[in-house]
């Protein structure tokens, strides 16, 4: 349990965190570093799924359906990505407005301006190094 | 004062008043025209103004207001031609004639240009900024037939020139309405013209930049869920302008192009073993750029004022030290 957020942390440096990729931060062959920045209304805090508790596509299908907000793909980065720049990963499962266990939040809050963008730099060039944990165009094609 | 308040009617009976003591009284024979005309009587309106150009055949005033109700009732080459006669016959130095010559000015190139005659409309808005240059109305008109001309650098020069008076502006109502819409006309033709330019650089090897921002251009607030605001045209292209200065005048590769929550844009490169990403902020005219080394904990970054002479070396210094490792 960490003693300023008050939520467990997660420790289990494998496990896959699944992050919801704007329709707008797509283009061919990059996705853009803002992708992997908290938003300014996110209290410095960067949503993520647990790869422990749901799978790529059930967070998308979540993501895009009850919670009504758009994704053009999801990427999968280890906890461990995150602890290479330092960032914690917590646990924040969501009862409401939708119900979402797998829920949890990086810790961004502690960096400045710059140095967020810089690790969410270093966190996009990781993340378009494998392919897309699940591209919803795939399915269409399928 | 009546007419003023709105009490036509009133206004009615205290000049008719005027009029049985002094029949040939030319304010009262004006001012109960133009309580006529607000009170919907335009026949009785133009009966006056008649019998004032009778008695003063080249009384501006009257022409003006004989214009205006002949353009009210969409008779503009009527209007036009009223008024034409009335400037050749005016008589420059009368200093009461001014305000009706700066009217009679502004009121014409509105004629012309909705007559689709922009020779005439540019005439009459040169001679108005030449003679009444001090005057907002003729720098509204100006910019608006400079826009229609396609003339977007002598727009701009109005919009400038507007833009340094805004104080004498915001007191009326009607400018700044006029003054808002012209601006947002003029934003979408100056983005229409970057585009185009952009498209057309280097063997069309921007193209695929200028298609980004169309797509951008079409984003509304809110786009990204909560937040996103939209990208104004008047943001886009001074960003295309910024993007031919500092981007293609780096000799920098096309950039991946992506809106921010703010209203702006961040472009990205993968250049070697740097990520690099430079965001333009419109509104504060300035440029963040950072580079990311892929390759081990280096970062670098630099904070530009794009309005500065020496904003194209800069840049391109940032991008050189990366290559050069300085």
């Amino acid at each position: 349990m960490d003693q300023l957020t008050g939520k467990p942390r997660l420790t289990e440096a494998a496990e896959s965190l699944f992050r919801q990729i704007h329709p707008k931060f797509f283009v061919p062959g990059t996705i853009s570093s803002q992708a992997f920045r908290p938003g300014t209304e996110d209290e410095g805090m960067l949503s993520v799924s647990r790869g422990s508790l749901t799978t790529a596509k059930e967070a998308h299908a979540l993501y895009t359906g009850k919670k009504g907000r758009p994704s053009d793909g999801v990427v999968d980065l280890a906890v461990q990505d995150f602890a290479d720049q330092q960032l914690s990963v917590y646990e924040d499962p969501e009862t409401a407005p939708v119900v979402d266990p797998a829920h949890a939040l990086v810790d961004f809050s502690a960096l400045t301006k710059t140095e967020v963008k810089t690790v969410a730099t270093r966190l996009r060039d990781k993340a378009i190094l494998k392919p897309l944990a699940f591209d919803p165009r795939k399915k269409l094609e399928e | 004062m009546f007419a003023k308040l709105g009490r036509f009617a009133e206004a009615e009976s205290y000049f008719n008043a005027i009029l049985a003591k002094v029949p040939d009284s030319r304010q009262a024979l004006f001012n109960l025209a133009l309580a006529a005309n607000n009170s919907g009587n335009r026949g009785r309106s133009v009966e006056l103004l008649q019998r004032i150009l009778q008695l003063w055949p080249r009384d501006l005033g009257a022409s003006c207001g004989m214009a205006f109700i002949y353009l009210d009732a969409k008779q503009n080459r009527k209007a036009a031609e009223i008024l034409r006669r009335a400037l050749d016959a005016a008589k420059p130095d009368k200093k009461s004639d001014e305000p009706h010559l700066l009217h009679a000015r502004v009121l014409l190139t509105i004629l012309y240009s909705d007559l689709g005659e922009r020779v005439e409309a540019r005439r009459f808005a040169d001679e108005a900024i030449r003679e009444h240059g001090t005057e907002v109305p003729p720098h509204l008109m100006a910019a608006s037939v400079a826009i229609e001309d396609g003339r977007l650098e002598d727009a701009r020069m109005e919009l400038d020139w507007l833009r340094r008076h805004e104080s004498a502006i915001r007191g009326n109502r009607y400018y700044l309405k006029q003054w808002s819409e012209i601006e947002d006309i003029f934003s979408t033709a100056d983005f229409e013209a970057q585009l185009a330019m952009l498209r057309d650089k280097k063997g069309g090897a921007f193209a695929s930049s200028a298609e980004r921002l169309r797509e951008l251009s079409e984003l509304k607030d809110g786009w990204l869920g909560p937040g996103g605001k939209h990208l104004s045209a008047q943001g886009l292209a001074w960003f295309v302008r910024v993007y031919a200065k500092v981007i293609i005048g780096s000799g920098l590769p096309t950039p991946h192009l992506f809106p921010t929550p703010e209203g702006n844009i961040q472009a990205e490169w993968s250049l070697g073993s740097w990520s690099v990403e430079a965001e333009f902020d419109h509104a504060a005219h300035h440029a963040s750029l950072l580079a990311v080394s892929k390759k081990n904990a280096g970062a670098k970054d630099v904070e530009l004022n794009l309005d500065s002479p020496s904003v194209g070396s800069e840049f391109s210094r940032f991008f050189d030290s990366l290559v050069t490792g300085g």
